[in-house]
């Protein structure tokens, strides 16, 4: 049978019984028209300052933000193009719940990986982003502290330096924002990308859940390159981790985290960078590690992280807080990563000192430091160690709960490091509170190791100091004057 | 309820009514077509009295007790004489008949009424009759196994298995490649997720019969690929029936378990399948101003900032969550149990006759799986040392199942003349699941450097499918109209699924941590109405040449809703000694979760307001939608017979796709989803009777598959248990199928049969589920794939055992197997990304929950001299893929296995699922049977495979269950 001579007569009697029921339903569709007027008012415009400008939808294009004026950011508000540029003393507030014209269900301020931000603050004007609720940048009284996290989402900066996941090295989709949506994506092979510039910047308040358990960081970094300057940067509460890189290879230097609810520090993805001068503190709510350094996924990827770290000081929730649980290490390397920690002070936390991971895998984070079997280098030398649940650096190390490792009782570990200098006593820091208004923080180590242990540095765009921590004895604080830390009374005078 | 039970008691008085004159009633079918005869003289000469077969080829005399011969005429046939047919008072005497085509040398038979097999006219209407090639299930096959649902009693067919007890898989096609209709309507899905609805839903109690296609004619949806399965529910019976059965069963897993868990709400309604509204969404929790600004909120409480109104009104709203607890209460399961009851008769009124069918089901059913086991493993780069798993999240503990199932179903027919049939149908069906599932014994090394990881999760899902049908059947002459209507309404309803996960340290101290989410309360609803519209018209231009036309019109239109709640310990200080924080608490959740814990707890004695639990809204807009989805279709086909031994036919039919969703997401380019397509789908269908026994079917078609409304809709939905997320994606296209089948079969005696399939389809842009490697939090996305190919062939024996040995003459064997072999590329992104971190993996991968074999076996005896009947039946389903792995990880597979002491399939090959039920009927009225399922009592298992290890992603064992059920009949 012809199946052409069928087709006509089909056509006939399907038309004859009205078959084809209408299909012009597409200029109808269902629900509510998607398109909002742009004529009409905003409609948060009633609920802001006087001098206030509310950003709602994504920003292509230079743009900068005015110190004359305050900026309201209305929900995913993405850097498309261009660079953003925000005046010294620049205040940009978050609204807790975007309206209905904003995108995404949060506010989260996005530098995409074809944008810049160019936020150059000073000591004495400080760029500060932070929550509607905050009075205080624009002169009101303090009504929030440090529990107050997840008023907004934070900022995520993208860029185009290496990263790795699965194979996937220039596409990563970041953390936190769920929908497939090339704008969100990160990674490639420029190692001196940039994606501008950030210093005397202040983000509050951050963590809100962008997805179920999906939080995004105060600020968090993909595949940003080299090219970027990150210096004197203070997050101020959070409800994940007070900065998270995922790979890339930029530095960052004076860096302060306060109260991030999970990690301080988390790195992730093959981060091949410097850090210098980095303090966290913690407190709030079952804060996690002070430092969760991770390698990229797998953990034997070929691409992994294997960044140095100098000049740290990294206080955990207290000797005497109950969280995290007493056997959990405040500082954590693993997923095959090779982290090196020089000069620094971990102090002030419950539990143990550190975990580097040891799984009896040829490429584990055990096997690349302790053993170096790739050649890297890696060190932990030149620390001051003092934890709660641990008398020595032999007592603080924490063997990972795996059936197949080299280390069984963490020998090996604690004799490297003390082969490398490390040492576990008081640092005698200057003053540590935590809560507002306390005024005693003074993060300063006063034990006579603090100025004698301090190991040789060989990165070159790194200072070689002589003492450990983030600060140096008898030197002002450079957490003064414009964190929030300061501002909110922590810091002692 | 009462009312209805008098009902039921009038109808089965109404017996005594025909206690005096017996009924003679039966089928008359073309021998050699299989086809029903309409038309055919019944004639009882003593009687004086006789009657005409109906457009189903039934005819209906009643007759007073006695011994009669009957003669069957009709004028193109040879004419049957039966004799001896006896009519007993007050009983139906069911005689079936099968007519030849008229020869030179005879012109009428004679065979006496005890020669006479009613089975064999059954069986060959199911099979030669056929134009597509098909397979079915009879009622009395139904009956026989004691499949108490239509999934069961599906997965005997050739080639067909069942995912998760639910869902039908045709040739290792399921979901969108396979269509479940009842009475030729598609039936809705009630499952957000799926394509293909749950035949679960329908208990036997309701079928009639079960027919399988497998092969496209233009007359079926275009949807179809794998096979298209037809319930078609009991309609005009032949006289009065009443069947009562119940039953109650043992398993050695559940039954009498103590450590079986349940959720503390206390549902008034739960032993009937519904939620009383303990667990429904709470009014005040929409729009609600305290969880949707809860920061703003906290501020006020920590600055002391809240009236009185305030705090009482933040309180009600907080306080409200803690009637619905974290904590399960133990219970013992008793046993299993079910109540079937349906009845029917015909009623005549000259010509015109009324027919309708009752039926009412019920049962009850609990399963516990003590071993439960969750699991999520990580890969690094397979190096050669050893193996590459690594453990993530390790979920161990048991799940508890309680499920309760009832179902209505009434149908009248009104049977104007013989040539003119209207039928009404309604069926309401329910099924309620309340489950705990609590892993207290797992571990989470993938974010947890020491201490153990617990979790759980209390959920009641509810089903109910209402289906409304209204159809016609008419014949004028050669012209043989069919039409219907449905309204149906179909729901899932998920109220307050709970849960809770934390890590507990080595002290066996409770906490929270960020990879985990907080405590939520979930909700979820789905609601479709569906209308659909079905003519079909058949003109006979002769005996060798027949035309058939229709139209089709549904139109689906879809609510989905998804709430959430969650925990928030923000500002609560846990110091407190008036709070008693996660950690204190320390697992007793009835304390931590309760009033006195939550909302605000009072004043320090500086008047600062002290912070209890609170919760905040966490729905998310995108995570909503609405849809519809419109098929209106035509087509137009012919058979004709070329020769005596030749058969053709085949025609096309047009299908246009409108599908549309609209999402609440506030990405503008993710918030709609449509496809609108017209499709031309010809088939041509070629049958070739070599000789008299034996047929050579060659058929080619073109098919699609169409995405659902979920996999449209751009928002990503949460895995409770450490599953990834799934993403839906509004640019899926549809799929465009080729098939090409070959089948020879032989009928050697009725009964019996031997046949010989083969099949190869070749898909372009098929929809698969792909895990998203731009992140390293994977997610599910759904996309389209270039390609895909699927072939494979099948074998299917029926003999009768009477040849070996005539004690054997009662034995009937069947068998079939069925060989699949498909392929569906990876996207070439996946492909080129995960080849470099597994340089051995392939381009390609199976279809989902395709088994490479499958093998069903059936021994029954039957002896209806002395009402002993017994059927050992089992079947048996190759490993077949259940999820993707990520990245460097092998993908997982499903078995059914024995597991060695660590929690291991042992082997791949799967372990058979063998069942025996024997049965014993006393005076025709009353049976007994007693049945055991899983024999050889198999776990599933959901593994994967590395360095000749199984690494168990899932694990549960169903184990055996001992039924006994006893029915009484009347006819």
């Amino acid at each position: 049978m012809d199946i052409k001579i069928l087709v006509k007569p089909l056509l006939i009697a399907s038309l004859a019984m009205g078959i084809f029921v209408s299909c012009g339903d597409d200029d109808n569709p269902v629900g509510p028209d998607p398109e909002p007027e742009p004529e009409e008012q905003h409609p948060y415009a009633d609920d802001i300052v006087e001098n206030g400008v509310i950003i709602s939808g994504p920003i292509d294009g230079d743009r900068t933000f005015s110190a004359d004026s305050v900026y309201y950011l209305d929900g995913y508000v993405f850097v498309e193009s261009g660079t953003l540029t925000i005046e010294p003393g620049t205040v940009v507030m978050a609204f807790e719940t975007p309206s209905s014209v904003a995108e995404g269900n949060e506010t989260s301020l996005i530098i995409t990986r074809n944008a810049q931000i160019d936020a150059q603050g000073t000591p004495e004007n400080p760029i500060i982003f932070t929550s509607e609720f905050d009075e205080e940048p624009l002169g009101g009284s303090i009504t929030l502290d440090e529990t107050n996290s997840k008023l907004w989402a934070g900022i995520i900066m993208l860029g185009n330096a290496p990263a790795y996941t699965n194979g996937n090295t220039d596409s990563i989709q970041i953390e936190g924002i769920v929908d497939p949506d090339e704008r969100s994506q990160y990674g490639g092979d420029e190692e001196n990308h940039s994606s501008g510039i950030m210093r005397y910047v202040s983000i509050r308040f951050t963590g809100a859940e962008i997805g179920p358990g999906d939080e995004i960081q105060g600020l968090t970094l993909g595949g940003v390159g080299a090219g970027t300057t990150l210096e004197y940067i203070d997050i101020f509460v959070s409800a994940d981790d007070g900065i998270e890189i995922f790979g890339g290879t930029v530095d960052i230097r004076h860096i302060s985290v306060a109260f991030s609810e999970d990690d301080s520090f988390d790195f992730d993805l093959g981060w091949t960078g410097t850090g210098q001068y980095l303090f966290a503190m913690q407190g709030g709510n079952d804060a996690d590690k002070t430092a969760e350094w991770d390698g990229a996924s797998p953990d034997n990827a070929p691409l992994y992280s294997n960044a140095r770290l100098y000049n740290m000081t990294l206080l955990g929730t207290g000797y005497n807080a109950t969280f995290p649980g007493d056997g959990n290490p405040t500082v954590i390397m693993r997923d095959g990563s090779a982290y090196s920690i020089y000069n620094s002070i971990i102090a002030e936390a419950n539990g143990l000192g550190i975990e580097i991971e040891d799984r009896g895998e040829s490429e584990d984070s055990f096997d690349k430091t302790v053993l170096d079997v790739n050649g890297d280098g890696a060190a932990v030398a030149g620390n001051i160690w003092y934890t709660g649940n641990a008398t020595s650096i032999e007592t603080m190390i924490h063997v990972t709960d795996h059936p197949d490792v080299h280390d069984a009782d963490g020998s090996q570990i604690a004799a490297w490091l003390t082969n490398l200098g490390n040492v576990f006593e008081d640092p005698e820091l200057g003053g540590v509170c935590r809560t507002q208004g306390c005024g005693v923080l003074n993060p300063v180590p006063a034990s006579a190791s603090a100025t004698t242990i301090a190991a040789t540095v060989a990165d070159s765009n790194v200072d070689q100091t002589t003492y450990v921590g983030a600060f140096e004895p008898g030197q002002p604080l450079w957490i003064s004057g414009w964190t929030t830390l300061a501002r909110y009374g922590y810091l002692a005078d | 309820m009462k009312y209805f039970i008098t009902i039921l008691f009038s109808m089965l008085l109404a017996v005594s009514a025909y206690a005096q004159k017996g009924t003679l009633t039966g089928t008359v079918v073309d021998e050699e077509t299989g086809e029903e005869m309409i038309g055919v003289n019944i004639f009882v000469p003593s009687a004086s009295d006789g009657g005409v077969t109906d457009v189903t080829g039934k005819y209906n005399i009643r007759l007073d007790p006695g011994s009669y011969t009957v003669e069957f005429s009709y004028i193109t046939h040879q004419k049957k004489i039966v004799e001896d047919v006896e009519i007993r008072s007050g009983e139906v005497t069911q005689l079936d008949i099968t007519l030849a085509q008229s020869s030179q040398e005879l012109d009428e038979v004679v065979v006496s009424a005890r020669r006479i097999d009613n089975n064999e006219v059954s069986l060959l209407r199911l099979q030669k009759r056929s134009l597509p090639v098909q397979d079915g299930i009879s009622s009395e096959e139904i009956n026989r196994i004691g499949f108490s649902n239509s999934a069961e009693s599906v997965r005997q067919v050739t080639g067909a298995s069942v995912e998760g007890g639910k869902f039908i898989v045709m040739r290792g096609l399921g979901d969108r490649y396979s269509i479940s209709s009842m009475d030729g309507i598609v039936l809705p899905t009630t499952n957000p997720y799926r394509n293909s609805a749950s035949l679960d839903l329908i208990p036997s109690s309701m079928v009639d019969n079960i027919v399988v296609k497998k092969t496209f004619s233009p007359d079926l949806p275009g949807n179809f690929t794998g096979g298209a399965v037809d319930i078609t529910t009991k309609s005009l019976p032949d006289r009065y029936y009443l069947r009562l059965n119940t039953s109650i069963s043992f398993n050695d897993q559940t039954t009498f378990n103590n450590n079986f868990l349940t959720d503390p709400i206390n549902n008034s309604l739960s032993r009937l399948g519904y939620d009383d509204g303990s667990r429904k969404r709470n009014s005040d929790w929409a729009d609600n101003e305290y969880l949707n600004r809860l920061n703003f909120y906290l501020i006020q409480i920590q600055n002391n900032n809240l009236s009185d109104q305030q705090i009482q009104g933040f309180n009600s709203t907080m306080q409200s969550f803690s009637e619905r607890p974290f904590h399960v209460n133990p219970r013992t399961p008793g046993l299993d149990h079910s109540l079937n009851v349906s009845f029917g008769n015909r009623h005549f009124f000259g010509d015109t006759q009324l027919g309708y069918n009752v039926g009412i089901n019920y049962s009850k059913s609990y399963s516990q799986y003590d071993e439960r086991e969750i699991n999520n493993y990580s890969a690094r780069i397979p190096d050669g040392s050893g193996s590459r798993m690594q453990e993530f999240q390790l979920n161990r503990g048991s799940e508890s199942i309680d499920e309760v199932n009832n179902g209505l179903i009434g149908s009248v027919t009104l049977q104007l003349n013989p040539t003119n049939e209207i039928t009404t149908t309604s069926i309401y069906n329910n099924n309620a699941t309340e489950s705990v599932l609590d892993m207290q014994n797992g571990a989470y090394p993938g974010a947890l450097s020491s201490g153990s990881y617990n979790n759980r999760v209390i959920s009641f899902v509810q089903r109910e499918l209402f289906n409304n049908q209204l159809k016609g059947r008419h014949t004028f002459d050669n012209l043989e109209v069919k039409w219907s209507g449905n309204y149906i309404l179909s729901s899932q309803y998920e109220p307050n699924t709970r849960f809770i996960g934390s890590p507990v340290d080595t002290q066996g101290r409770y906490f929270y941590v960020r990879e985990v989410q907080l405590p939520f309360h979930f909700f979820r609803d789905l609601n479709d109405t569906q209308y659909n519209a079905k003519l079909d018209v058949e003109y006979k231009f002769s005996n060798r040449f027949s035309v058939k036309t229709g139209g089709f019109y549904t139109q689906k239109d879809r609510e989905f809703n998804e709430y959430r709640y969650q925990l928030e310990n923000n500002g609560t200080n846990a110091s407190n000694p008036e709070f008693l924080s996660f950690g204190e608490a320390s697992g007793d959740f009835a304390n931590y979760f309760s009033a006195n814990n939550t909302g605000i707890l009072g004043r320090n004695s500086e008047g600062d307001l002290i912070l209890g639990l609170t919760y905040r809204d966490q729905t998310r807009p995108e995570n909503s939608y609405t849809g519809t989805e419109g098929i209106s279709a035509g087509y137009l086909m012919g058979v004709w017979d070329v020769t005596d031994r030749l058969k053709l036919f085949g025609g096309v039919r047009i299908e246009h796709t409108d599908f549309s969703v609209l999402s609440g997401s506030r990405n503008e380019a993710l918030r709609e989803g449509s496809i609108n397509e017209v499709d031309v789908l010809p088939s041509m269908n070629l049958i070739f009777a070599l000789n008299e026994d034996s047929n050579l079917r060659l058929s080619g078609s073109q098919t699609l598959a169409r995405p659902n409304m979920r996999e449209l809709a751009p928002f990503a939905s949460f895995d409770l248990l450490g599953g990834f997320p799934i993403v839906g994606n509004p640019n899926i296209d549809r799929t465009n199928v080729m098939n090409f089948d070959v089948r020879y079969e032989i009928f050697p005696s009725a009964g019996e049969l031997f046949a010989l399939s083969a099949f190869y389809k070749d898909f372009t842009n098929p929809i698969v589920m792909e895990l998203d490697v731009a992140t390293d939090q994977p997610q599910y996305q759904y996309i389209n794939t270039n390609n895909g190919l699927l072939y494979g062939f099948e074998v299917e024996f029926r003999k009768q055992l009477g040849f070996i040995a005539s004690a054997l003459e009662n034995v009937k064997f069947s068998t079939n197997f069925t060989y699949t072999n498909s392929r569906v590329d990876l996207s070439e992104r996946e492909f080129e990304t995960r080849e470099l971190l597994d340089s051995s993996i392939k381009s390609y991968r199976p279809f989902p929950y395709q088994s490479p074999y499958l093998i069903n076996m059936m021994l029954v005896y039957e002896n209806s001299e002395t009402g002993w009947d017994a059927a050992l039946y089992a079947n048996m389903a190759g490993k077949r893929l259940a999820a993707n792995g990520a990245g460097a990880a092998p993908d997982v597979y499903e078995v059914n296995g024995k597991l060695d002491n660590n929690g291991r399939v042992k082997s791949e090959i799967p372990t058979p699922d063998m069942s025996f039920r024997v049965q014993k009927t006393f005076l025709n009225r009353l049976s007994a049977a007693l049945s055991v399922s899983n024999l050889l009592d198999y776990s599933v298992v959901q593994y994967q495979k590395d360095a000749d290890q199984y690494f168990t992603n899932s694990a549960l064992n169903p184990g055996r269950t001992f039924k006994l059920s006893v029915t009484y009949r009347i006819n």
